[in-house]
């Protein structure tokens, strides 16, 4: 277990106290991984299929609309809203087909499809005023409710610029990943540290392109190993305070959204790589 | 760590559904730029471990605050990768030459925390809301440059260079700093409105010289062990820091030196160190002076040698050309003129102080030879604060403690024997200046004011202030008095047009801005420092690392202005960086004290102490040798009575000889049945004035409270720890009572530097002691009398 983090919490399927590192608590709920024509599919562990009519989904896909979420992700945390982004999210209504699922719990989906669908509407005084809470919230010049750097969480003096700052740092550097900002910019903005989990499904991408297996399994731990020692354990903390200090429902949205998927996303990662063995 | 994870209430099941309708088409906005550069490609992705070489090796970088502490410390970073992991402090022992060590206090080793706050000042912006709500919107540096540049230009031609001031600013408290670099940029461009006097010594820098001729009357410290008794007049270095003079204290302590506090509050100072606290109601302390000085003259226990060679005023024999016996100190003290006897019995009523109390420190000081009568700067920050400074000088003159070893000559007691230049001011083309208390008046009434005002230079001021740079400073509100009034005059955009801050947060000063900038902190710049007057070394603060996210030190964007007036030249005289003018500093320096190191030296240790043989002696000379060393006042001698303050013809508040004035919001004060408790700001340890207020750990070396004693709490309900409001005609705070007996009845203190935080109701919740002080200055010098407050407390 990293860090000593230790979990306590009741399994969500089977309703079972569990004590574990993270991930182990959210892996009750299995898909297989099947290898198909040189093609790495999914299907439900029962056999039943997992959408209504398809048995199979392509892993690729499934990278691709990672990465596609952690792009979202980062930059709505790191850049001012604009508002071309932030259509083109419109069009491809996601957060709408996610809400449309059956499995749907959270609330931060609904919020941010209400967002969404309403953002061709927005006026320019509404979004110049979501332009200034992403100010207000991540940039000053007053308290910032939510800082979006890990080391405000984890340091022993809440400050920005810390050790760990140079655990994350060393973490992007063994990956050939840097700050374009170096020492301008603490290195463990959750912005920074969901675009380098974006980098390396790109690199993943690519090795499973080359049908490289044991590349792109060390670049899934590495995703694993990342989220859960850098992100995991101050993202409650975050999320938790930027909700209750925001009314805008693109940050309010993000809020409830962001824990949500990363620890859907683990357990995702966990269940690919343990089945991986199968498909060499 | 136990953290209690939620369980995710996205499931993967929802996920895979939609990357099976989605995941091939969709795609990520590559055309944004990410924050994050992929450098290499040849990462080998096979390997389980891909390994880059990463730097892992620790350095330690001296350096120092420079924040408007009276002493200095050094700070040691240990610096990893580029980022400050740990500090340390002075490693030293003691006995290692004159001065004593430079260890950081708890605010010096909290610098990570407070300056690597996650609040930090990022980015330059711009005010969109009304001047002073605090709203504001990010610009680039550029567009920031180009508006005070312009801005500058425009009121020099609208209003001309006397309407634009930089104003008194201590957080950059260094050789190079942005307030003396402001003041060169605008006079190499045509001039400013000046300003003479500080915050923390207007009347006693003005008043020791109508006795001395100089305000330089300290002896240095390490001379207090030569003393026989030291009383310690409104004297708390261990609460303001004052140089490092707590460790020669403790050497007299030590060696048997008796020390008494006269101060209305038990200090950390009486605390530690006093044999005998003597609790005297602020403002009154020329009562007990007077009553002092009655008791030896009625005793034969003054030095009347002493007074005939070196004094004149102090009776009638010694009066000067033309005035009347009975205008002597003597006189006034045995009330020939006014049919009062400035009995201790007298002095009681006023003062609270016993009679006995004073008969027996009178005596004590007047027979125990030397004797120090050492004050502090808290008194003199008072409604009549010169008269509490002249006081104290003719004391020390009728017990012949002047000029001697283990005496002292009383007032503003500097003694520096260390010269280190700061960035040099061209001479300003502009020659008004203001007292520096007086600067709101001059935004309003500015082209009123006259030499009645404190205006030096001009007979007239031609102008309003129009413009102002506020450089790392906290007296646009917090610092400056009557916060409420001073938050109006510069919330009117008509008075003031334009106001430049740059600071590292945003304190209730830069809330004011039109363009905020972010400034940087001693980790970011190379500077040289040295405490204040009272400490014998130098210290090299290194920078450390890059100022993050677009912070600049002011020097940086001044330059850049300085280019847009088309002076950058002239302004930076060749020096085009902070290292540039440090070594200029160390070579000045090194042209005074032939042991200073070199440049590289200095920077490599960050430290030199200055070795001298013996204490310096303020008026050696003088009393040593009067004849070939007169005083520098008009007569030559020490003036107990001054001719020149005389003819200022204002006796009742600027009399000739010193004299207790029943002051405005004084223990005498018909207000007192409104407003029935005097109230003062001391120093407090877990803040430098401001600086350090929003470090949430100060809160646990000292709560922000107002303290008060248990019997004014009695009767008013209050127990300790309840919430309370202080208030006057002027504001309200709302912060906690300290109900204790370390303050005395009928007086209450706030330590001041608490940030100003007025809630919607305008009542600070913060607890600022300016939101309860008012703009009236003192009569000479137009100080700030700070403690001069009456005021109510009740239950919130």
């Amino acid at each position: 277990m990293k860090k000593g983090i230790q979990i306590e919490t009741d399994c969500n399927q089977c309703g079972q106290r569990i004590v574990s590192c993270p991930t182990d608590a959210l892996s009750h709920n299995d898909f297989n991984f099947v290898n198909k024509d040189n093609k790495i599919y999914v299907i439900n562990k029962g056999g039943e299929s997992v959408i209504n009519n398809a048995t199979e989904i392509n892993v690729k896909d499934i990278l691709k609309t990672r990465l596609w979420f952690y792009d979202l992700l980062g930059k709505s945390f790191y850049l001012e809203p604009e508002i071309s982004r932030l259509k083109k999210v419109c069009e491809l209504k996601i957060f709408e087909q996610f809400i449309n699922n059956e499995d749907f719990k959270n609330e931060g989906i609904g919020i941010l499809r209400d967002f969404f669908d309403n953002i061709s509407k927005i006026s320019n005084e509404e979004f110049n005023s979501l332009r200034k809470e992403y100010t207000r919230l991540f940039i000053g010049p007053g308290h910032l409710p939510a800082p979006p750097w890990g080391s405000v969480y984890l340091s022993k003096e809440r400050i920005i610029f810390d050790e760990n700052t140079l655990e994350v740092r060393k973490f992007y550097k063994k990956w050939g990943v840097n700050t374009k900002n170096s020492n301008k910019e603490p290195d463990d903005h959750i912005g920074f540290e969901l675009e380098f989990i974006s980098i390396l499904i790109d690199k993943s991408l690519s090795e499973l392109d080359k049908n490289n297996i044991n590349g792109f399994k060390n670049i899934l731990t590495a995703q694993i190993d990342f989220l859960k020692s850098h992100i995991l354990i101050w993202i409650d903390v975050f999320s938790d305070k930027l909700s209750e200090n925001t009314e805008y429902s693109l940050f309010k949205g993000l809020a409830l959204f962001l824990p949500e998927y990363l620890k859907m996303d683990i357990g995702l990662l966990e269940d690919l790589l343990e089945n991986l063995e199968n498909l060499q | 760590m136990a953290m209690n994870l939620k369980l995710s209430t996205v499931t993967r099941r929802a996920f895979l559904k939609l990357s099976a309708l989605t995941g091939g088409s969709l795609a990520i906005s590559g055309c944004t730029p990410g924050a994050l550069d992929v450098e290499s490609e040849s990462t080998d992705v096979n390997a389980s471990e891909p390994t880059i070489a990463v730097e892992e090796g620790v350095e330690v970088i001296p350096t120092s605050g420079s924040n408007n502490c009276g002493g200095r410390c050094v700070i040691k970073a240990h610096v990893k990768d580029d980022v400050i992991i740990r500090l340390s402090t002075d490693e030293g022992s003691e006995d290692e030459g004159s001065t004593t060590l430079a260890r950081a206090c708890v605010r010096g080793r909290s610098y990570r925390k407070t300056f690597f706050h996650p609040d930090r000042l990022k980015y330059p912006m711009k005010r969109v809301g009304k001047r002073g709500e605090g709203k504001f919107e990010r610009i680039t540096w550029e567009e920031a440059i180009e508006t005070i540049a312009s801005e500058t230009k425009r009121v020099k031609e609208q209003y001309g260079p006397a309407s634009r001031y930089v104003h008194y600013a201590t957080g950059v408290s260094a050789a190079i700093r942005g307030n003396t670099l402001a003041n060169r940029l605008l006079a190499l461009d045509g001039g400013y409105l000046g300003y003479y006097n500080t915050y923390s010594t207007a009347q006693t820098s003005n008043a020791t010289p109508y006795t001395y001729g100089t305000g330089s009357t300290g002896n240095t410290p390490d001379d207090y062990v030569n003393s026989k008794l030291i009383i310690l007049w409104g004297h708390n270095p261990a609460e303001t820091i004052f140089g490092t003079s707590m460790y020669p204290l403790r050497k007299a302590k030590e060696a048997g030196v008796k020390i008494i506090a006269v101060d209305p509050r038990y200090s950390d100072t009486a605390i530690g160190m006093a044999d005998e606290w003597i609790p005297v109601l602020p403002g009154t302390d020329n009562a007990m002076m007077d009553a002092m000085a009655y008791v030896m003259i009625t005793e034969d226990l003054h030095d009347q040698e002493f007074l005939d060679k070196y004094a004149i005023g102090f009776d009638a024999e010694h009066m000067p050309e033309g005035i009347d016996g009975k205008e002597s100190y003597k006189s006034y003290i045995l009330g020939e003129k006014d049919g009062i006897e400035k009995t201790p019995e007298w002095a009681e009523k006023i003062t609270k102080v016993p009679a006995k109390t004073i008969k027996k420190l009178a005596r004590e000081y007047a027979t125990t030879k030397p004797a120090a009568l050492i004050q502090g700067w808290g008194p003199q920050r008072s409604a009549y604060g010169e008269q509490i400074v002249r006081g104290a000088t003719i004391l020390a003159t009728m017990t012949g403690n002047v000029g001697i070893s283990g005496g002292c000559a009383s007032g503003a007691g500097y003694a520096s024997r260390i010269s280190i230049p700061g960035v040099p001011v061209p001479k300003n083309p502009f020659e008004g200046s203001i007292p520096v208390f007086l600067w709101t008046d001059a935004i309003v009434r500015g082209s009123e004011m006259t030499a009645k005002d404190g205006v030096r230079g001009v007979d007239k001021l031609p102008s309003n202030i129009k413009l102002i740079f506020n450089l790392a400073g906290n007296a646009l509100i917090n610092q400056h008095s009557d916060c409420n009034k001073t938050a109006e005059i510069l919330a009117d955009e008509s008075l003031v047009e334009f106001i430049v801050v740059s600071d590292i947060f945003m304190t209730p000063s830069a809330k004011f801005a039109d363009i905020l900038l972010p400034g940087d902190t001693v980790f970011e710049r190379n500077n040289i420092t040295k405490p204040w007057g009272y400490g014998d070394f130098a210290l090299y603060a290194n920078k450390v690392v890059e100022p993050p996210f677009e912070c600049k030190f002011e020097y940086e964007w001044l330059k850049e202005v300085a280019a847009k007036l088309g002076i950058r030249d002239e302004f930076t005289d060749g020096n085009e960086t902070n290292e540039d003018w440090t070594r200029w500093v160390v070579e000045e320096t090194r042209k005074k004290h032939f042991d200073f190191p070199t440049f590289e030296e200095f920077k490599k240790s960050g430290m030199h102490r200055f070795k001298f043989d013996e204490p310096l002696i303020a008026f050696k000379k003088q009393i040593e040798d009067p004849e070939n060393n007169p005083f520098h006042t008009p007569s030559g001698k020490i003036e107990i009575f001054s001719k020149r303050l005389w003819d200022m013809n204002a006796p009742e508040e600027i009399p000739a000889i010193p004299k207790y004035i029943s002051s405005w919001e004084g223990p005498e004060d018909p207000l007192k049945e409104k407003y029935p408790l005097q109230c003062i700001g001391h120093h407090t340890k877990r803040r430098c004035h401001s600086t350090h207020d929003n470090n949430p750990w100060g809160e646990e070396v000292e709560q922000q409270t107002v303290w008060m004693n248990p019997i004014d709490a009695d009767v008013r309900g209050i127990k300790d720890g309840v919430l309370v409001k202080a208030f006057n005609d002027r504001g309200t705070v709302e912060i906690p009572a300290k109900v204790t007996n370390k303050v005395m009845p009928g007086v209450t203190s706030i330590s001041q530097g608490a940030w100003w935080t007025p809630n919607k109701r305008g009542v600070d919740t913060r607890g600022c002691i300016n939101t309860l002080t008012t703009h009236k200055p003192s009569p000479l010098a137009k100080g700030n009398p700070q403690h001069t407050n009456l005021i109510q407390v009740e239950k919130a």
